[in-house]
């Protein structure tokens, strides 16, 4: 039987190739779990934005919907930018009045959700605060 | 002859590697794709709401105009109600169903594939109000 071993040029080949192959496997892994947070980010940035979004238009006046989330109106008009944490996002509201001869009041609303300055989720929508009767 | 061979220990330690690469290749790429579905999932989720609050937002639009037509038929005191609601809601395209007292009027928007149906009801009886009294999705 052939005793002779690998030379040493031999075996630190075979360990680089295998070291390669394996941290090229091992990226994987890596790519797969930075993937999967930033599905998470996303999809939680989404329900920040959704539960936001759905308190001010639920409500019966934008005024009201603000004060559900905490936010006190400045000067006693909704409109205004507005921000609020939200676990680790930052949603920034901004709210204004679009033009026209309406009984009621007309609101733009556009609510984000940012993490490190990075805008996650996004909602575009309007609300009409009605309340008006023709008696 | 066979049996010598399988029982030849000679290169088993090549193949364990080997194995060890391919299983390590195939849960890499497993948790990859799982992952890049949780992704897609989420964006796709994302651009549904996106539209439908785009949608609710011209439904809101539609029934601010619709209010203000009501506004101005309640202040024409040159013609019936009914008949000067009927002319405003005919201007703005919308149809109307009036019934004695009151008025329903349906309309749908559309943002891309997502519409949403909205029914609004005016009894001037009972509410002299104009209110939603259906509003949902539909697809196309």
């Amino acid at each position: 039987m052939n005793r002779k071993g690998f030379t040493l040029i031999e075996v630190i080949f075979s360990i680089a190739a295998l070291g390669i192959i394996c941290a090229v496997l091992l990226k994987l892994f890596v790519l797969a779990g930075d993937t999967n947070k930033r599905a998470g980010d996303i999809q939680d940035a989404q329900v920040a934005v959704t539960s936001v979004v759905e308190t001010l238009v639920g409500s019966d006046s934008m005024t009201e919907g603000l004060t559900i989330l905490g936010i006190k109106p400045s000067d006693g008009s909704a409109a205004g930018q507005y921000t609020l944490v939200h676990d680790t996002y930052v949603v920034v509201l901004n709210i204004s009045r679009e033009p026209g001869d309406y009984p009621g009041t007309l609101y733009a609303l556009s609510v984000k959700a940012e993490q490190n300055g990075k805008v996650l989720a996004d909602i575009e929508t309007a609300k009409y605060d009605g309340g008006q009767s023709y008696d | 002859m066979i049996r010598n061979k399988l029982m030849c220990k000679r290169g088993a330690s090549s193949v364990l590697v080997i194995l060890l690469l391919l299983v390590l290749m195939v849960f890499g790429i497993a948790a990859l794709t799982t992952a890049l579905s949780g992704m897609r999932l989420g964006q796709k989720v994302s651009d549904w709401s996106d539209a439908y609050y785009r949608a609710e937002g011209e439904a809101a639009r539609d029934f601010a105009e619709i209010d203000a037509a009501v506004s101005r038929a309640a202040g024409d005191d040159a013609l019936p109600f009914g008949q000067a609601l009927s002319n405003e809601l005919d201007e703005l395209g919308i149809g109307a169903k009036l019934s004695g007292d009151g008025a329903a009027v349906s309309y749908e928007v559309w943002d891309g594939n997502m519409g949403l149906h909205v029914t609004l009801a005016l009894d001037m009886s009972k509410t002299p109000r104009l209110h939603a009294t259906q509003w949902y999705q539909i697809q196309k």
